[in-house]
């Protein structure tokens, strides 16, 4: 009875506090760093000073001013505008790669796992296929086909970040599956796809959240990398990455324009994949 | 321990079944291993050798064996996670020689038989309450409303002598000996005939073994269900089983009532399984099983 009293003094009802237990300090503040970013991204219209592609060829490249917290780009364009703005595809773009690489990663990883044999054999030789391709190279590939945008570049990389994702999850839910619980609902009668669906995915869940998170942040840093290659976001639409491709800091040393959008990248990567290995840690730690 | 399972209202409820609740003949399992002899890839294993035997509605039959016999090849393969090869099984008169086909055959062969296995920390699903893993058992086999499978699970629960309220905690909550009681609990929540008990105390504390073993003995003069009970332990045997069956590397070499199998025993091999239980003045010796 001691188990079960402690456990329930242990319950909090405090929202905040409970997050608190479960990623401690360093995980508040940076969870709280993302959550400030998006909800930043998602009042950009509302809160940025400026349009972010107002130009102004008499306030260009100044420091940081009254008018212009952050300063002016090379053609007197708000940078804090332009962060915030270029917040909404920078966060949006490497969300979309993520989801659609879990959404199709887990239920081939599912499959392969469940199945074994001959599916499984067939559905690892597909992942190593797609294995084979560079995310960077396939998104030029998209770019080609359907021209420069958020979403081919996206869809490309989601593509080549499945079989990351796929493949873990495979040889997680492979010893997940000859635990005796599994066992015993077989035994019971309980469908293959009401095993995986109820108790198989969920329990390699831990697994999954850690490489959506290391997986964002890659995605992140590759969709940056692409705008700066001027094949995802176009200039002069606002991205992070677009913002570090500024010919001024290139060429005149102004490295204010480019340290700004480098250092959110750097910042919201680092955030995000402390906050998925803490979560991913606890869930661990929390039916053991 | 016995007061609060036998204050149960409402008996356990079992499958009637014409004849003889297990039908096993000429079971056969060959494992197909890597490094065979003479630079061949593999080699055949045989893990089981033609086992016959058939149980009885509300007996219990003890599998004895040293490690490696193959007693849990026998009960792997008789509830379905293993696949014969050759022989035929019936439970509750049904054959399930071959493996189930579909979805709905493979249910109606786990309301049949049910296994509860060695290791009570692995065999729960870490994430589910103690209430939902019997409500879904309960769910897939019967058809009750909301209200009856509440009232059922809390029965069931009542009868392996846990409380309503250790119903609501995940797994890492209880001990050992408790999780062995849900696992017991979940597999009579379908009600099967056959239960296969796969060295389920040997992995409990005395105390507790003994807690468990009066009540499976209690479960089974209520219910009438037939045990499988697969043990190394041969004192459990005689206090659960009515009779044994002996194997020696995947071949039974002799079966009959437990008592004159461990009072008297006719092969050398079950001498040498009596012998070798510690006891006052045992003397430990290498043994040659050949």
């Amino acid at each position: 009875m001691s188990v079960l009293s402690n456990l329930t003094a242990r319950e909090d009802h405090h929202l905040l506090r409970r997050i608190h237990n479960r990623i401690g300090t360093g995980g508040m503040v940076a969870g709280g760093f993302m959550v400030f970013l998006i909800v930043a991204a998602t009042l950009a219209p509302l809160i940025s000073p400026t349009s972010p592609n107002a130009i102004d060829l008499l306030n260009v490249s100044t420091g940081s001013t009254w008018t212009h917290p952050l300063g002016t780009d090379n053609l007197g364009r708000d940078t804090l505008s332009r962060l915030l703005w270029g917040a909404r595809p920078s966060l949006l773009g490497p969300t979309l790669v993520i989801s659609v690489a879990t959404i199709i990663a887990v239920p081939l990883a599912a499959l392969a796992g469940w199945s074994g044999g001959v599916v499984d054999q067939i559905v690892s030789r597909f992942l190593d296929l797609v294995f084979a391709f560079p995310g960077i190279l396939l998104a030029i590939l998209a770019v080609t086909l359907y021209g420069p945008g958020l979403y081919p570049c996206s869809m490309a990389l989601a593509l080549s970040y499945m079989p990351w994702i796929a493949r873990v999850t495979r040889s997680e839910i492979l010893r997940e599956r000859n635990k005796p619980y599994i066992k015993a609902l077989e035994v019971q009668g309980l469908s293959g796809f009401a095993i995986c669906v109820r108790h198989l995915i969920p329990n390699v869940s831990a697994t999954i959240w850690s490489q959506v998170t290391i997986s964002f942040g890659y995605a992140l840093i590759d969709l940056a990398a692409l705008s700066f290659l001027g094949l995802n976001i176009l200039p002069p639409g606002a991205d992070w990455g677009v913002m570090t491709n500024n010919e001024n800091a290139i060429l005149q040393g102004d490295l204010n324009q480019v340290l700004y959008p480098c250092l959110l990248i750097i910042l919201c990567v680092t955030s995000v994949t402390y906050v998925g290995k803490r979560l991913s840690d606890e869930n661990t730690r929390l039916l053991k | 321990m016995s007061d609060a399972t036998s204050n149960t209202a409402t008996a356990n409820k079992v499958r009637r079944v014409d004849g003889p609740a297990v039908e096993v003949a000429g079971l056969r399992k060959v494992f197909r291993v890597s490094g065979g002899a003479g630079g061949r890839r593999h080699r055949d294993f045989v893990a089981v050798e033609g086992a016959s035997f058939s149980l009885e509605q509300g007996h219990s039959l003890g599998i004895v064996g040293e490690s490696g016999s193959g007693k849990t090849t026998i009960a792997r393969m008789l509830v379905g996670i293993e696949k014969a090869s050759g022989g035929t099984m019936n439970v509750a008169g049904r054959d399930r020689s071959a493996a189930a086909k579909s979805t709905s055959e493979r249910r109606r062969r786990g309301s049949e038989m049910q296994i509860v296995f060695q290791d009570p920390y692995t065999s729960l699903d870490p994430r589910q309450s103690i209430n939902g893993c019997i409500n879904e058992v309960l769910k897939l086999h019967l058809t009750m409303t909301e209200p009856e499978r509440r009232q059922r699970i809390i029965e069931l629960l009542d009868q392996v002598g846990l409380t309503e309220r250790q119903g609501l905690v995940l797994p890492k909550n209880l001990s050992g000996g408790q999780r062995q009681r849900v696992a017991i609990a979940r597999a009579l929540a379908a009600e099967p005939a056959v239960l296969v008990l796969d060295e389920a105390v040997s992995a409990l504390d005395v105390s507790i073994q003994a807690q468990i073993i009066n009540l499976l003995n209690d479960i089974r003069e209520r219910t009438n269900m037939a045990y499988i009970f697969i043990s190394h332990n041969l004192a459990v045997v005689r206090q659960v089983t009515d009779q044994t069956l002996v194997l020696k590397k995947g071949v039974v070499v002799e079966q009959g009532d437990t008592e004159k199998i461990l009072d008297a025993p006719e092969d050398d091999y079950t001498k040498l399984l009596l012998a070798s239980v510690p006891e006052p003045g045992w003397k430990p010796r290498r043994v040659n099983v050949d």
